[in-house]
């Protein structure tokens, strides 16, 4: 037997929060000075990592963040008993507080931009075929240096169309977030992987600004979802340092 | 999330472990990040087998989200 932790929340009542945990039992919060942790029992200790469960979690996560401000604990966070879901409240009290403000009435956008890499270096070697003709040659060397030099310029035409997706894309939709966090070239494939928290006033016009821009980036795939619980913008680091 | 945008089942999915695996709070130290019986589908894919990697070897251990510079 032990306790599951699922989130956080900005809630100060203990009650049923009409949901079913992992295992099929209730999910409760418990309260700690203005806060609160949403638990169930659990027959288990260990949890089996398989898609049904991890995406059962979620559901969990999602059906908090529809009655409460979520703070998502990662998967898999379980405790003995009551006494030790209180202690971890207890314990990071003040840097749940400061998340919870941060997040509250706030969502968070997932968006990667996706290109076909071979399409790109397709297009980058037709425009310098010119050049790659001087160093026609059968010779291994002259071989070997022309490969490369299709490499360097495939890989430079990549970072230039990753630059123009930052600026044409990721720019507009940071400056209607509250907060944002962007990788570029995260994969060869995904040359913008951005997630953005937006306040929830803002959805609709998040979203229109999105479905403007996409319009304008034909040869790009966009991965666009959300709302989540706000999973990218927890300041974990926050609590580490609390435990030093 | 009935107002998603763009999203097949399949990615979806993905997008979902991606953060259920490998964001949200982790609380170290006195409590164990419990998993068992790795059994994930999408093994061929980058994303799933670094999540599960991360978790095996950080159990207990706070992480950060690939999006923050550990301070």
């Amino acid at each position: 037997m032990s306790k599951c932790i699922y989130a956080v929340l900005d809630y100060n009542k203990k009650s049923a929060l009409d949901l079913k945990g992992l295992d099929g039992t209730g999910i409760y919060s418990l309260p700690y000075k203005g806060i609160s942790a949403a638990v169930s029992d659990m027959k288990r200790d260990r949890l089996k990592v398989d898609n049904e469960t991890a995406a059962g979690y979620a559901r969990i996560v999602e059906g908090l963040m529809e009655m409460h401000t979520v703070l998502p604990l990662r998967f898999g966070t379980l405790v003995k008993d009551d006494s030790e879901v209180a202690g971890v409240l207890e314990k990071y009290y003040e840097r749940f507080v400061n998340n919870l403000k941060l997040v509250k009435g706030k969502l968070e956008y997932g968006l990667k931009a996706l290109l076909d890499a071979e399409k790109t270096t397709a297009l980058n070697e037709a425009e310098d075929r010119a050049g790659f003709e001087q160093l026609k040659g059968n010779s291994p060397y002259k071989k070997y240096l022309i490969e490369k030099l299709k490499e360097h310029k495939a890989g430079q035409a990549l970072i230039k169309k990753a630059d123009g997706i930052i600026e044409g894309v990721h720019r507009p939709l940071k400056e209607l977030s509250f907060l944002s966090k962007f990788r570029k070239m995260a994969t060869e494939r995904i040359i913008l992987d951005a997630v953005y928290l937006v306040e929830a006033e803002k959805k609709d016009i998040f979203i229109e600004r999105f479905k403007e821009i996409k319009k304008k980036y034909r040869d790009v795939e966009f991965l666009f979802t959300g709302p989540w619980p706000p999973y990218n913008f927890i300041e974990s680091s926050n609590i580490k340092k609390e435990q030093n | 999330m009935d107002d998603v945008i763009a999203k097949s089942k399949e990615v979806t999915l993905l997008e979902i472990l991606d953060r259920v695996l490998n964001k949200g709070v982790i609380i170290s130290g006195d409590i164990v990040i419990s998993v068992a019986d790795v059994d994930l589908i999408y093994l061929g894919l980058k994303v799933l087998l670094s999540s599960v990697e991360t978790m095996e070897r950080l159990r207990g251990a706070p992480i950060y989200s690939p999006y923050q510079e550990p301070s």
